[in-house]
């Protein structure tokens, strides 16, 4: 079934490539892709690149169909994708485009502890993470929360964990839109998302879902880094999770509603993974509401894991985590639809704007960006696979004007999980990383052959490709530890 | 006899299945999904209870009718195993399905199926047997 992408694309330099809005009947912008020469010839190898051209057929889609170079063949949307819609023009809004793991996303805490610090207790403490944190398949978390107050999560999100005591104030304004998007609506949420999201509050979820131990082992940006308080040698900690069965079940819900609801609003897509609703319309407001309830609801779920990842630190170093100087550095999103102000051609339109397997990366200045990184602009955290390194970057300016403030996301695969399992054994893996130093525990096995770093692209050409189109900027390089997968 | 094949999908997990009618089609799309999830040949059908779908078309009713099988997994902590067919047109299923609870000592869960996507499903026949590509998110 694998489709290499055989349409039309143009280089525009070394880091763009467009596919002509000619290409396909219905196609009302162009696509463009940020990719180098190298990344480009594995892009074509599946079919995302037609995923580019179906989401440019969009309605109320402007400027570009978009794609980040750890773009991969998706359902619907690729994953890497960007896509925004005027509100005011008869824009869109696609539960595929924001996927089923809403606000799946990832965090990035620091410590004052080094490398030296922890090298005895590296071992215990990767154990102590692996079960302390619920994860797995199906995996139901430690913090139980009533159904009442699983609504309080859906309209508070991290708030819920401030006030339980599992956040500190700084971790809320470090987390993208304070870790609670406003106008969540319980009551678009159907019956069995609350089943499904019912105690998998503060669990990690499964698949490539994860916790990693890293150190920071190279900085390109000393200014930034500084206000970070990151320097060479210093041990951080990475979460990506995201709003677990919960998610899951309000994209099930509402994509099947706007598939139904297609005829009603004479739209017609390629492929119904793409079933759309106008932003402004009934359906497309319940959808917004419900999708903002499971970003709250994710948003918590980090926090509530993050607060597990800092006990856990307290046990085996015998120390409060703020003595640890446990801090979050920011926390943003993968999977999400946003309502953004975004200049265009002079003119401030109000856009959808879908980020799938992509990070909002706001420039400076953006009154989005907390106060203490305004200057600097907004931080962006990019995970590599579990063998190699994962980077912290800042948003741009050209981002704003080039990508609606958005980056990349990741790797992005680049083997089916079939291939890779085929290709890599579980013992395999494990040795190899355990010849790097990087301990590794991991609850499924499917999950280690099917997440070998030989299954994903190289993050430095990925990093490499956006760093060098100017949307977003390296800050400093982290390498692994220990990894707990889910 | 083998009824499904993994495919190769760069995010997911994708399969292709078939059957001499619809209906085997369905029941193998079935026990494919759950075979990916555990071992259906150490699943025992315990527990049985009726599951309807309705759909636009056939491919429509094929998803919403797998969505509806994965809820056991995902909320009764149940693994299916067995699926008959009692009625099935192209916009309506009714099926009784069999199963068990999860216990942990003698089902290994491979994969989490997180949910079965749209994309790509499309029904067709070649020759005298149906087929169709399905794409799960995992």
């Amino acid at each position: 079934m694998t489709l290499k992408y055989s349409g039309p694309l143009e280089k525009i330099d070394n880091y763009r490539w467009r596919v002509p809005k000619s290409y396909m009947k219905g196609m009302r912008v162009d696509g463009i892709v940020y990719a180098s020469d190298k990344l480009i010839d594995s892009i074509k190898i599946d079919n995302a690149l037609q995923q580019v051209a179906n989401v440019a057929m969009l309605p109320g889609i402007v400027r570009y169909s978009l794609a980040m170079p750890d773009i991969h063949w998706g359902y619907g949307f690729s994953i890497g994708g960007v896509a925004a819609t005027d509100i005011n023009a008869g824009g869109v809004i696609s539960p595929g485009g924001v996927g089923f793991d809403i606000n799946c996303g990832v965090r990035l805490l620091k410590t004052s502890l080094f490398e030296g610090d922890i090298k005895g207790k590296l071992k215990d403490l990767i154990c102590g993470l692996y079960h302390n944190v619920p994860a797995g398949v199906g995996s139901k978390g430690d913090i139980k929360v009533t159904a009442k107050e699983e609504e309080k999560i859906l309209v508070k999100g991290s708030k819920w964990a401030l006030s339980q005591g599992y956040a500190v104030e700084s971790d809320i304004c470090h987390t993208e839109e304070c870790g609670a998007i406003e106008g969540a609506n319980p009551d678009a949420v159907s019956e069995r998302a609350y089943e499904r999201g019912m105690r998998q509050s503060g669990t990690l979820g499964s698949g490539n879902h994860f916790i990693e131990v890293q150190a920071v082992d190279e900085i390109y940006d000393e200014k930034a880094a500084s206000v970070f308080g990151l320097s060479k040698g210093q041990i951080t900690v990475m979460i990506h999770s995201g709003s677990r069965g919960f998610g899951y079940q309000i994209c099930d819900d509402y994509a099947r509603k706007m598939v139904h609801t297609l005829s009603k609003y004479n739209i017609a897509v390629p492929d119904r993974q793409l079933a759309c609703a106008p932003f402004d319309s009934e359906d497309g407001k319940l959808y917004f509401g419900a999708m903002k309830c499971a970003a709250n609801y994710a948003w918590n779920n980090r926090q509530c894991i993050m607060h597990l990842v800092r006990s856990t630190f307290e046990k085996i170093f015998r120390q409060g985590f703020q003595a640890l100087g446990m801090f979050l550095i920011y926390d943003v999103a993968h999977n999400i639809a946003k309502l953004e102000r975004h200049t265009i051609d002079g003119q401030e339109h109000f856009l959808c704007v879908h980020r799938k397997g992509a990070t909002r990366a706001f420039g400076p200045g953006r009154s989005e960006i907390p106060v203490d990184y305004r200057d600097i602009g907004q931080p962006v955290i990019i995970p590599g696979d579990m063998g190699t390194h994962s980077y912290l970057m800042l948003g741009t300016g050209k981002a704003m004007d080039e990508t609606f403030g958005t980056t990349c996301h990741g790797a992005g695969r680049a083997l089916s999980r079939k291939a890779a399992s085929e290709r890599y054994s579980t013992s395999q893996v494990t040795e190899d990383l355990g010849k790097k130093g990087i301990i590794l525990m991991a609850s499924g096995k499917e999950t280690i052959s099917e997440e070998a770093p030989g299954a994903y692209k190289d993050i430095d050409d990925v990093v490499g490709a956006v760093d060098g189109a100017g949307i977003s900027k390296k800050v400093c390089r982290m390498r692994p530890l220990g990894v707990i997968k889910g | 006899m083998r009824y499904y094949k993994l495919l190769e999908h760069t995010a997911d997990l994708g399969v292709t299945t078939w059957g001499g009618s619809v209906k085997d089609l369905f029941i193998n799309s079935a026990c494919a999904m759950y075979d990916i999830i555990s071992d259906i040949q150490f699943v025992d059908p315990l527990i049985s209870f009726h599951v309807k779908a309705d759909g636009l078309d056939k491919d429509e009713l094929l998803k919403n009718w797998l969505s509806e099988l994965l809820y056991y997994f995902h909320v009764k902590n149940m693994l299916l195993g067995r699926f008959d067919i009692e009625h099935i047109s192209d916009n309506n299923i009714v099926s009784l399905v069999a199963g068990e609870n999860i216990d942990s000592k003698r089902h290994s869960l491979k994969r989490e199926v997180k949910a079965v996507t749209y994309h790509n499903l499309k029904i067709t026949k070649k020759g005298n047997r149906f087929q169709t590509n399905i794409i799960f998110d995992v």
